[in-house]
């Protein structure tokens, strides 16, 4: 079954998830750099914060934000794993299927996921401003905790969709 | 499953193949292949009423529902 917008969307899909694995090597690479050139950060942070505070705080502050970056890259690979298939089934022309049920189940666990690592992040910056590190402000996401539910919800609408399409099909 | 489908006797009592009768009904072979061997989970009021229209019986001659331990 041939869908624009299922297309399109299966196209976006996958550029995001190239787009999540060159996140990912940026994120180690700037891992990475934090600890080769630990030097050189520690001269642009004091440069910067005037000795206000300690250097090796504020490092640490970027590498944990970058480890936090890398955590987040694994539940979004599967979030677009499992996006990618149900579109697939839906491009196959049946997507009313157990699988597809698992996916959205995976979508929610991938999506609390994102929604935990976002509540460690709002700690880690709590913690940073209180350091004094200029960081960016942070508001609970609303939308994503109704996602995570939303996930659930569907993936439950699919075990019953799947039932009654395999009652469907013994139907003469 | 104790529903059986009685299709192959009256095809075989009409000396008619299921070919015919798919064409007849215009019911796919592949459907009505399924309904003979009896792996059908269910069968449409119209499927049941254009079988009963060519094949000339009633519903009942077509299905009978068999239990456990009923002798037969």
């Amino acid at each position: 079954m041939r869908d624009g917008f299922v297309d399109g969307v299966a196209l976006l899909v996958r550029i995001l998830r190239v787009g999540n694995y060159a996140y990912l090597v940026l994120m180690v690479g700037f891992l990475l750099a934090t600890i080769m050139f630990a030097g050189a950060f520690e001269t642009h942070i004091e440069h910067k914060y005037h000795g206000v505070i300690e250097a090796g705080t504020v490092l640490l502050f970027l590498r944990f934000v970058a480890m936090m970056g890398m955590a987040a890259v694994l539940p979004v690979a599967r979030l677009f794993g499992a996006v990618s298939g149900i579109l697939g089934s839906v491009r196959a022309g049946d997507p009313f299927q157990v699988e597809n049920a698992a996916r959205l189940n995976a979508i929610g666990w991938a999506l609390l996921a994102l929604q935990l690592l976002d509540v460690v992040l709002c700690v880690v910056l709590w913690w940073a401003r209180r350091a004094g590190i200029e960081v960016m402000d942070w508001t609970p996401s609303l939308t994503g905790c109704l996602g995570v539910l939303l996930a659930f919800v569907l993936a439950r609408v699919f075990v019953a969709g799947a039932a009654m399409r395999d009652e469907l099909a013994g139907t003469v | 499953m104790p529903v059986r489908v009685a299709l192959d006797d009256m095809l075989h009592d009409r000396r008619m193949t299921l070919t015919e009768l798919s064409e007849r009904v215009d019911i796919t072979l592949a459907n009505l292949s399924i309904l003979k061997t009896g792996k059908a989970k269910a069968i449409r009021f119209s499927t049941l009423e254009a079988i009963c229209r060519v094949l000339d019986c009633q519903p009942g001659d077509l299905l009978s529902v068999t239990f456990e331990g009923d002798e037969t």
